[in-house]
């Protein structure tokens, strides 16, 4: 193999007379000079570029697996804030980048990515837009490695319980849907008295659906409201005739029903097999799904009166420029996955700006004390929170507010609740 | 005119090797005996004649047809069976069924079920077995299905790997009577046999293997009279 | 919980268990002939089932005709998977087999949510929701017809295999392959033509499934497990096992959610699973395996 390297290009040597030696010289102290110009004006460059270099955020979340949908309208998300903000000129003159990392939904892979991506990555802080089984593990981990976790998506109100210094939850939890169904259920219940109502509890059984079941359960026997019945069901389960026809046998007059698409859709077609027709508050994103007219006959949707707790819905005035552009680049209405990951991105910004504020270097600390200092006002964001204002004990966000939209004919959703936000009137029971 | 040749085989299972340059004949109408101890490789070679085998040397033909580059599911039709050690049934098909997919080979439904008819004339016993399941039948009975199955194609050439194993006296005899009344009508026969007398008493010449390879070869009558034979095979 | 839900959690199961039981004689079959355990079934089956979707939303066709149209689609399909993969591990080791069909699993399940995206997807039809009343018990419609169907072609295919010349030979093949051989049976061609015509039949579970159920990418893993554990319970490679055992596992699912208003309800089933095995460790009726 022929020798490579300096020796090739090495200048001749010079056996040039002494006059053009001198002349030699002259050129090689010019060179010199130009060479240091160079130097020079490429320092400003490279100061320049450094202006220029972007914000990489790492942003964890399902896209495959069991619970991709939320991860994949995550992402979608993403592209549309991540080209909001640069357009409109990024982070403190930088482009924000953020890299999607694939929790597949699974514990362990959040846990080990949070690892990877805090040792290895050193990232000044995490989005994570994952369930909450994943982000339970992420948070734990970034407690322990004094990362500061932003959460967007998960509700689990099992997380605030421990107590976290580095943990942020820009998502409501369970105790706030709970809070809000049960006062929606007291606004709707109109001239009769709450407690005078038969409801019944319908929950899928994961740590999501049971987590928020158990505390509406808690808030209405507090409050001495009957629960004519609690069932549960397995999201793996083909067969929801069976469970449906247990809800029907206690004779509610409403049923509050969290489920995921999957078994909401089964669940509603199994109601209407068994001529089921009670009043349905559903919470979470099964009940809120935009595609349910497609999946499921309108008519059975208007049938039980749906309404849905949810934390977000495209049509509020706040979300009006966010529904507009995620219309125009995929063709559909942003779900509550897509709309919450969209928020959070944008609360990520705020504190991004802050630390940046605070020193150009952007660590763990600084990230963390952007967080604890944050107050935005509920109107700037795209949801239904009052504000984001995030609790230095624990990390919950004490502005979140959930809001609740009714199915208009089957085919869509209407904010009914609460009425700072409402673009409707509540559905309310006979 | 050769019916059968095998040259030079050398066989076995991956590295080991069983049989060692063995090489017979057997001619069209005869009845040959293949003789020998357990474990001598009289199996083995029947395996790879019926191309269950591939020979590492050696070359086999039938009918002037090469068998080793045959797939083995084609020698049947090639006019070759085999009737193997144990007999192997289809237990949970009838007997019929197990007759029927012995005639395999043959052109259509109608071949088929005209081979069965001839088929319970030479085995009448069979007949009121026949929408049994063939697992359920003595030991006897299950050969004698095994040996109709194999006779339901036709063939030129049947071989018997120890049709007498496991089974009574009396049973055997029945068994040799119907074997001699095919060899009579002019069918072509390679038995492989431990019960030595009654194997000579069928066939025209026989081969003796031992620890895979030939060792004697001759009529029934010449290794009757052979020393080697009579003590180690006939207890004299 | 009253008599009456009891009865109505038996009778829903009985019906989506003559699915299963479908779903589960055609891999009995499989691993009957040629001694394969096809972890990436249900995902063959969840392949069907986005045909059926995609013939659904793109020509208005109803799930029970395009059946009709799948099945072909589903028998190249199998065509390729025997002769790219199945064909490799044939008298392989179970693990090897396993592994090969895990992963087939997996690339199916990919491709499905590379194609379609993790939207639940499903078709309607103008039986969505219909029902009728029999002694207090609500039947679906659509899960009548589908167990109706199922059970029609469970029998078909069961006098297919008893009655028909290549069925004997098929049979022939499942007992005795080395023997098989020696009759002059092409036990290659045998085991490709049963593993292309499992294949294809899927298209019946995946239309009938269709009509009343929704679709995910992750739908092909859980039909896998469950037709796994059916074979397994009735006995591997015993078509009767699989098809009782398709029906008991359909009742055993619906009673124990009806029953059980706790997280562990789906775990019951591969306790009841796990016990029948320890009680009959050679399945319901199988005669045990060399597996």
């Amino acid at each position: 193999m022929p020798p490579l390297g300096l020796s090739q290009g090495a200048s001749p040597v010079n056996t040039d007379t002494n006059a053009k030696q001198n002349q030699g010289k002259t050129m090689r102290l010019r060179h010199c000079l130009y060479a240091g110009l160079a130097l020079a004006a490429s320092t400003l460059l490279v100061h320049e570029t450094q202006a220029q270099e972007a914000i990489r955020v790492p942003m964890m979340t399902p896209l495959t697996g069991s619970i991709a949908v939320l991860g994949q309208d995550s992402k979608k998300a993403a592209e549309v804030a991540q080209e909001t903000i640069n357009a409109a000129g990024g982070i403190g003159g930088r482009p924000l980048q953020l890299e999607i990392v694939d929790t597949q939904g699974r514990p362990e892979i959040a846990r080990r990515e949070m690892e990877r991506l805090t040792r290895e990555g050193r990232a000044p802080v995490v989005l994570a837009c994952d369930i909450s089984a994943g982000t339970s593990g992420a948070a734990q981990y970034a407690e322990s490695a004094q990362v500061p976790l932003l959460n967007g998506s998960a509700v689990s109100a099992d997380i605030l319980a421990r107590g976290y210094k580095w943990y942020f939850s820009h998502q409501m939890s369970s105790d706030d849907e709970a809070a809000t169904a049960f006062a929606y259920m007291k606004t709707a219940t109109g001239t009769k008295p709450l407690a005078d109502r038969r409801i019944a509890l319908l929950y899928e059984d994961s740590p999501r659906g049971a987590g928020t079941g158990e505390r509406l359960r808690k808030l209405m026997d507090a409050n001495g409201v009957k629960v004519v019945s609690e069932t549960t069901y397995n999201r793996a389960d083909r067969n929801l005739l069976p469970v449906m026809r247990k809800v029907q046998d206690s004779t509610p007059e409403l049923v509050v029903w969290i489920g995921y698409t999957e078994d909401v859709v089964a669940g509603m077609k199994a109601a209407r097999q068994l001529d089921f027709k009670p009043y349905v508050l559903g919470i979470g994103g099964g009940m809120g799904d935009p595609r349910l007219p497609e999946l499921v006959d309108p008519a059975i949707i208007e049938q039980l009166h749906v309404a849905n707790v949810d934390y977000f819905n495209p049509d509020i005035k706040r979300a009006a420029a966010f529904r507009e552009a995620y219309l125009k680049k995929f063709g559909a209405e942003p779900s509550s996955y897509a709309g919450t990951c969209y928020a959070a991105i944008f609360t990520l910004k705020a504190a991004l700006e802050s630390a940046l504020k605070a020193s150009p270097d952007l660590t763990t600390t600084s990230m963390r004390d952007a967080f604890r200092k944050l107050d935005i006002p509920g109107d700037q964001t795209v949801t239904s929170f009052r504000s984001i204002r995030f609790d230095p004990a624990n990390g919950r966000n004490l502005g979140a507010e959930d809001l609740v939209a009714a199915w208009v004919d089957g085919k869509r959703k209407v904010t009914v609740f609460p009425p700072s936000i409402a673009v409707g009137k509540p559905v309310m029971l006979p | 005119m050769t019916l059968l040749s095998v040259e030079g085989v050398r066989s076995g299972y991956g590295t080991l090797q069983v049989l060692s340059d063995v090489s017979l004949e057997v001619a069209a109408g005869e009845a040959v005996a293949i003789l020998g101890p357990n474990g001598a490789g009289k199996s083995t070679l029947l395996r790879t004649i019926s191309g269950l085998i591939a020979p590492t040397a050696g070359a086999i033909s039938f009918d002037g047809r090469d068998l080793v580059a045959m797939p083995a599911h084609r020698i049947p039709h090639a006019g070759l069976v085999q009737v193997p050690e144990a007999r192997h049934i289809f237990p949970s098909l009838t007997v019929r069924e197990n007759l029927l997919v012995g005639g395999t080979p043959l052109p259509g439904r109608a071949a088929r079920e005209a081979a069965l008819e001839d088929i319970w004339q030479i085995f009448p016993m069979l007949v009121t077995k026949r929408d049994a399941q063939a697992g359920t039948l003595s030991g006897g009975q299950q050969q004698m299905v095994a040996i109709g199955r194999a006779l339901m194609s036709k063939p030129r050439l049947v071989m018997l790997d120890e049709p007498s194993l496991g089974l009574a006296p009396m049973v055997v005899r029945e068994l040799y009577e119907v074997l001699r009344g095919l060899v009579r009508s002019g069918l072509t026969l390679l038995l492989v046999e431990q019960d030595v007398p009654v194997a000579l008493g069928l066939v025209s010449r026989a081969y003796v293997i031992e620890n895979g390879a030939i060792v004697l070869s001759g009529t029934a009558d010449e290794l009757r009279e052979s020393d080697h034979v009579r003590h180690a095979y006939l207890g004299i | 919980m009253s008599f009456a839900t009891l009865l109505q959690a038996v009778v829903s199961g009985l019906l989506l268990g003559g699915i299963y039981a479908l779903v589960a004689m055609s891999l009995a079959l499989v691993f009957g002939v040629m001694r394969v355990l096809n972890f990436a079934h249900g995902d063959l089956l969840m392949a069907g089932m986005y045909g059926i979707v995609v013939l659904n939303q793109a020509f208005g066709i109803n799930p029970y005709a395009a059946i009709v149209l799948v099945a072909p689609v589903l028998a190249l399909i199998g065509i390729a998977v025997y002769f790219v993969l199945i064909r490799r591990v044939l008298g392989a080791g179970p693990l090897m087999q396993a592994q090969v069909t895990l992963g087939l699993s997996f690339a199916i399940q990919s491709t499905a949510l590379l194609v379609f995206g993790a939207d639940l997807l499903n078709v309607r039809t103008s039986l969505d929701g219909a029902a009728f009343r029999v002694a207090g018990v609500v039947i679906g419609t659509p899960e009548l017809i589908g167990f109706l169907i199922s059970i029609v072609v469970c029998a078909a295919l069961t006098w297919f295999i008893l009655s028909t010349e290549f069925g004997r030979r098929l049979r022939a093949v499942a007992q005795d392959p080395t023997m098989a051989i020696l009759c002059g049976i092409p036990v290659r061609s045998v085991q490709m033509m049963v593993f292309v015509g499992c294949t294809a039949l899927l298209a019946v579970p995946a239309g009938c499934l269709m009509a009343f159920s929704q679709l995910t990418p992750t739908a092909g893993i859980q039909y896998s497990l469950l037709s796994l554990m059916v074979v397994v319970l009735g006995g591997l490679g015993d078509l009767r096992g699989a098809f009782v055992g398709g029906l008991l596992i359909g009742i055993v699912e619906a009673v124990t959610s009806a029953l059980f208003n706790n997280p562990a309800a789906p775990g019951i089933i591969y306790l009841v699973f796990g016990l029948a095995l320890l009680a009959r460790p050679r399945g319901l009726f199988g005669r045990g395996s060399e597996a």
